[in-house]
Order: structure tokens, then sequence, then C-alpha cells
């Protein structure tokens, strides 16, 4: 991949790409942006999000206040503008589409924003993105959900699929008791072989670099159509073909938060009408078979960000009160059974609180299956 | 444990007695009501209902009572069971919970059968194991030596938490004999009802009949009430932070339907609870504690300067806001929300 080494092919580079931003049809700023070779330091961004109205309709009413600005109303794309950097302040100016899910069959409400730009630039997005919650919900994705991802790209695209590299935690013990170590692994390994060496190890993935070969009659290319980063966080970096990128793994992404989101909706007492719609996350393994680990379990819960708690019980068994101070959600977390979270929601529950509070659980706790707190428990996975 | 720290135990504790007591009703409810498997033809059950003795009542004829349990195992037998997770340590108190007892062992009028009599109820004394064996050879004795003061149907059960692999409580027969005789053999071998099952089936019930310590109830208002209302509330400037108006009678009707007596099946002899005169109480105590003031426009209504708490233990900062109280574990009027409504006497 070519590099822009110079301040003036940067500054040129992100000329063009504010002009290409400022063309005035939405398909032609998705046409041109599957045929651009993107220069390093630059990079294809797409975040997916979502809202309980059309994505759209909280941008645009965020538009035009403070520091975003529509650049083309008829192409939904937008420029965000700041300064970073206190000591050598930084003006940062970064165009994005907000492009719909339409031809996936996905409703308004989850909607992706696509940029070329640098790291810096992106992190301001990023930052957009997060003071605007919980208007605008990230799609937050489990373990699982990312290795369903990558296992269904391979038969939606027809591409063999290989992963190319991933980001994991992994355990080790330490002079200091057991620890989590980051690391970068390399590797040509087809997916499925990946995908069993992750698990073999008990790795915690944060990212998924994969690469897309055409297969033409049991034959590939050597080189690859596209190469995408799934981040845990809903996040993808695109190289190579931006279509193949968005129709497949974006789309996925959308898919499976719309439908995890979807599911964690309605159930605050009030929307409900006083009818309880617990959540239970549910272990294949007991995980609270030992005083310890409930013990570790309502500390963890105890430190959830942005948050008030309440420790109602914690021996034998954990009862544990959380208040989402983002937008007032409230849950009883209960740990009861030595292979089940229940979470009751209180009476209001927002899908935006359910979604962070799981997330949380799963990364800081351990990862389970999410279902309805009831004899049936429908999972996840079988809802509609 | 020091000196400083042994009351915010004794108050941590108060709460949970409250929350296990709630679950041993739900959880022996359920045992009466369900096969295990399913509901059982025409049974119901109810916390605090109000029941009517009959005119041959020993202690108090024709008047209502309010059972912490009236479960309808059919239309032919049902139990009523008042609940006790701790007892005064002085014994000349515990007459009343006999006499109380007396009062319950009567055909009473209020089951959910047409003409409301059942042909045939036992009387139960709920009691945690810590506490009934010393409870039944006071009972035993007391029918040896006053017989009248005991009824024919009278039994005692006793109930424990597990502190094993899966949490469950643990109900088994100490005294008398149910006339459901499959009932009393499974409650005379010991009836384990796992927690997870008790939850399930009543995820959001947190109140009974009887007042909650207040720490209980102000952590149900600061964490899930109010937050649910900020969004209707007023920022104020001054204060930093949100003013939300309030009348007793709506919120006692909110908590009633989410943790309370609405949210489970409701009908004219149906308890309610939360009670309003509690929420007044614990709406009295923000304005001490500088949370709350009275409305202007003297409506009756009060206004909340709510605030997020960012940092620490919500139940335990009510906690302690409570102990600066120097009346808290004096006060006898039953009428009064206790701090420690089990840990004084009734």
């Amino acid at each position: 991949m070519q590099r822009l080494k110079t301040p003036q092919e940067q500054r040129e580079f992100e000329s063009f790409i504010n002009a290409l931003f400022r063309l005035d049809d939405y398909d032609k700023v998705n046409n041109e942006i599957n045929n651009i070779n993107i220069p390093a330091p630059y990079r294809l961004r797409i975040k997916v999000l979502y809202s309980q109205k059309p994505v759209s309709d909280i941008i645009n009413g965020i538009a035009g206040k403070g520091n975003l600005e529509n650049l083309k109303t008829e192409s939904n794309t937008y420029l965000y503008k700041t300064i970073i950097g206190r000591d050598t302040p930084e003006k940062i100016r970064v165009p994005f589409l907000l492009a719909s899910f339409r031809e996936n069959d996905l409703p308004e409400n989850v909607q992706a924003i696509i940029s070329i730009c640098k790291t810096n630039q992106w992190n301001t997005l990023r930052r957009f993105s997060k003071n605007t919650y919980p208007r605008l919900v990230p799609i937050r994705l489990s373990q699982v959900e990312l290795i369903q991802c990558a296992k269904k790209l391979k038969q939606m695209t027809g591409h063999n699929v290989n992963v190319k590299a991933l980001s994991a935690k992994e355990a080790f013990n330490g002079e200091k008791g057991e620890h989590l170590k980051s690391l970068r692994v390399w590797t040509d390994e087809n997916l499925e072989k990946a995908l069993h060496s992750i698990q073999d190890r008990h790795q915690i993935i944060t990212s998924i670099d994969i690469e897309f070969f055409q297969n033409i009659g049991g034959h590939s290319n050597v080189l690859p159509r596209a190469t995408c980063k799934i981040r845990k966080s809903g996040e993808i970096e695109v190289t190579g073909n931006y279509k193949l990128a968005f129709n497949a793994v974006a789309s996925q992404i959308a898919k499976v938060g719309e439908k995890k989101l979807r599911f964690f909706s309605g159930r605050g007492l009030r929307l409900s009408q006083y009818e309880a719609r617990p959540l239970a996350i549910n272990f294949i393994q007991p995980v609270f078979e030992k005083v310890d680990e409930v013990r570790n379990f309502v500390d963890i819960l105890s430190k959830y960000p942005r948050s008030m708690h309440a420790v109602v019980h914690g021996n034998p068994y954990a009862h544990v009160k959380l208040t989402d101070i983002y937008d007032g959600s409230s849950f009883d977390v209960w740990a009861i059974s030595p292979a089940r979270i229940a979470l009751m929601p209180g009476l209001k529950a927002s899908e935006a609180a359910f979604g962070r509070l799981v997330q949380y659980i799963f990364d800081q706790f351990k990862e389970g299956h999410i279902a309805e707190y009831d004899y049936r428990g429908r999972t996840l996975e079988s809802s509609s | 444990m020091t000196t400083g720290e042994e009351p915010l135990k004794v108050a941590h504790d108060a709460v949970n007695s409250y929350e296990q007591t709630v679950n041993a009703i739900l959880s022996f409810a359920a045992f009466i009501v369900h096969d295990g498997n399913n509901k059982r033809p025409d049974s119901e059950f109810g916390i605090g209902r109000r029941m009517t003795t009959s005119k041959e009542n020993p202690i108090a004829s024709n008047i209502d009572i309010t059972p912490d349990i009236v479960a309808q195992k059919s239309g032919k037998y049902g139990v009523v069971a008042e609940v006790k997770r701790s007892l005064s340590k002085n014994q000349k108190t515990w007459v009343k919970h006999i006499r109380r007892l007396r009062k319950y062992d009567d055909r009473l009028k209020g089951w959910w059968i047409e003409k409301e009599r059942i042909p045939h109820s036992d009387t139960i004394f709920l009691i945690h194991q810590s506490h009934e064996r010393l409870f039944t050879r006071f009972l035993e004795a007391k029918k040896e030596s006053e017989p009248e003061l005991v009824g024919p149907n009278t039994c005692v059960v006793q109930f424990n938490y597990s502190e094993e692999r899966v949490t469950y409580i643990f109900f088994r027969l100490e005294f008398g004999n149910l006339h459901d005789l499959k009932l009393n053999q499974r409650l005379d071998e010991g009836v384990s009802i796992p927690l997870d099952d008790v939850r399930i089936s009543f995820p959001i019930i947190h109140f009974y009949d009887a007042p909650p310590p207040m720490p209980w109830l102000l952590l149900r208002l600061w964490t899930d009430l109010f937050p649910a209302m900020i969004e209707g509330g007023e920022w104020d400037e001054k204060t930093q932070s949100t003013k939300i108006k309030v009348s007793i009678p709506e919120i006692t009707d909110e908590l009633q339907k989410a943790f309370g007596s609405k949210a489970l099946r409701h009908d004219h002899r149906s308890g309610e609870f939360p009670k309003k005169r509690w929420v007044r109480e614990a709406l009295e105590r923000l304005i001490k504690y500088k949370f709350a003031t009275p409305s202007d426009s003297e409506d009756g209504n009060y206004i909340i300067y709510y605030k997020f708490f960012k940092k620490g233990d919500v139940l335990e900062r009510f906690i302690k806001l409570e102990l600066g109280k120097s009346d808290v574990r004096q006060t006898e009027d039953e009428r009064q929300l206790k701090m420690f409504p089990d840990l004084v006497d009734e």
C-alpha cells in the first residue's frame, strides 16, 4: 500500500476526499468510495450505530449545532470539525457518509458512519459518537457474535476467508496471580482453523483481521479482494473492495446488533405495562460454585462505569442494584444459580442500557448466552 | 469488626432479612399453588389479603384480618400463614403471636370460591430456623397450660436458606399436621425450593404487607423510581440537581404496580403494599436529608432534588443517614415505619 509522506500530499488527498463527500448524489458517493485507492495513513472506516428513531433523524437533529454540519443533504454526507491537543492544537475536519442498510432489508434505526480518514481523525468521530450516547448506540459484539459474523462471510460472499491477524487477551500466571496479557497474532490460517485455535487457547478476541479471496472453480486468487479488521466495538477498517466489506461485513454486524438491541427493547416496567420481562445470561459451565466467584462478580458490578450501585446481598448469592447514569435505566442483577445471571429491568430499562450492561458483564466477568429469564428460556439466537 | 461497623451490619442484615422474608413468602405460596410443573386448578394466593373471622372466633369475631400469606391449593383446601424472620428475645411478647395464630385458626371468609368459605384450612406460623425450636417449645408449653390458646389447625413450619451450591429455601413442618396429606408428607420430610425458581415466577416483587426497613424503600425510590422520572423533571442550576415533583398517591400506585401488591392478582380483598404512609414517611426522610422539600403550592406534593450518587454504595449511604437518627430502635409505635421492623417488638 502506498503511503503519503509529506503534509502537502496529505492536504491534497484530504481535499480530494472532501470533494468526494460533497458529490450531490448518495449513489455517486458510494460508487466513488468503492473506486478509490486509499493510501496510508488513511483508511476506510465504518462504524455501525443504532437508535430508537432513524439514525439520520438524530444526526440531522445535531447537524448545524456545534461541531457537526451537513455537507450535502441529498447525499447524507456531513462534516465534523473540532480541535484536538492542548499544547499544539490541531484542527480536525472529518467528512463522513451516513449509509443505510435498506438494500440489506434492515430498518433505518441502524445505519453506519463511513469515513476515509487517519486514526486521530477517526478518534474524534468516535468521541462524537460516544457523546451522543444513548441517543446513538454503538453496536457492540460479543466474541461469539464476532466469530459468527466471520463464519457467515464465507458462505455469504462465496469467497475464501482467511484470518490475517487477530488482537486478543490471554490469561497467564504471573508472580502475583493470573493476569490478562494483550497479544497481536499474525497468521494465514483459514477461518475454521483459526477459530479452533482461539477456542483452544481460551483467548478473548478484541479484533479480527480477515481477508477475502476470490474463488473460481475451487481455485483461489493469491491477492485478496478486501481485507477487513472487525472490532468488537462494531467498527470495521477496510482495505480493498469497499462494497464487498459493506454488504458482507457491515451489514452482518448491523443485522446481529439490531436483532440484539430489539431483543433488549421494551423491557422497562413502565413500557411493558408493569409486566416483568427479565433476561438471563446463561453459562454452559457453572460460574458461581465458590463464594469467591460470587464476590468477584459483585466486585465487578460495583465498578460498573457511569452507574449507581447498591449491594443488597453478596454472599452466598448476589443481588446488586444498578442504575445507569446515562439515562436512568435500572436493573436488579441476581446471581442465585450456579450457571446463570438474572437481569431484572426496573421501571425504565432502555435497550442501550441493557446492551451496555450485558457487554460489560461479558467483557469483565464471562461471556454467556442471552435468553429470557423464564421457564421457556427463549434465546436471543432463536428470536426473530 | 469495629464498634462503628456493627450498627451498619445490623442495619444491612435488617434489609437482607426483609428481602429473605419476601422470598420465603413467595416460595411458600408457590409451594401451595404449584405442583412443580403447573399452577394447580382453582389455586390462588395473596399477600396481606383481607380475610374475615367467623362469629365463633375466640379472639375477635367478625373482624377483618390480614395474614401475610393466604394460599388456596384448591376449592377445598387452603392455608393462612404468618411469617417471622426474627423474634424478640423477650418471650413474654411471643404470646401475642400465639393469640394472632389463634385468631387466624378459624373458618375465615375471603377465599377465592363462591361464598368465600373453604371446607378445610390450616394456620401456619412460618418462622426462621434460628428461632423455630424455642418458639415451638414455648407453643407446646402454652398448649399444655392454656389449651384454648392454641387452635386445632395450627402448625409451625421452619424455613432456612441453604448456603450450598444452589441457593434454595428449605421448609419443614415442626409442629402440628396439615389437613392435606400430600402437603403434610412433603413438609414433614422437608421441601427445598430453589430461589432461582421463585425469582423466575415473581421477578419483581420486593415488598410484602409489613413495613420495610427505611433504607430499603429509599433505595427503591432513589435508584429506580426517581431516575425513571428525570425526563419530566426540571434542571435546577442553584442546587445542580433535577427537580422532580411527586405525589404520594402516584408514587405509591407505581410502586404497588411495579414491585408490590398490584404486580400480583388483585381483587377487592387484596392487600395493598407498599402503603401510602410508608411512602409519606420515606419522603419526609428525604426532606430531613435535604433531598426534597414540600411543594410550594401546598398541594401535599413534594419536590425531589435528584442527583445520581456516583460514588459509594447507595444502600450503605441511606443506612448511614438513618443511623444518624437517635430514636431508631426505641420506637414502639407499630404504625410508624421503623428502620428495623423485625428487630423491634410488635
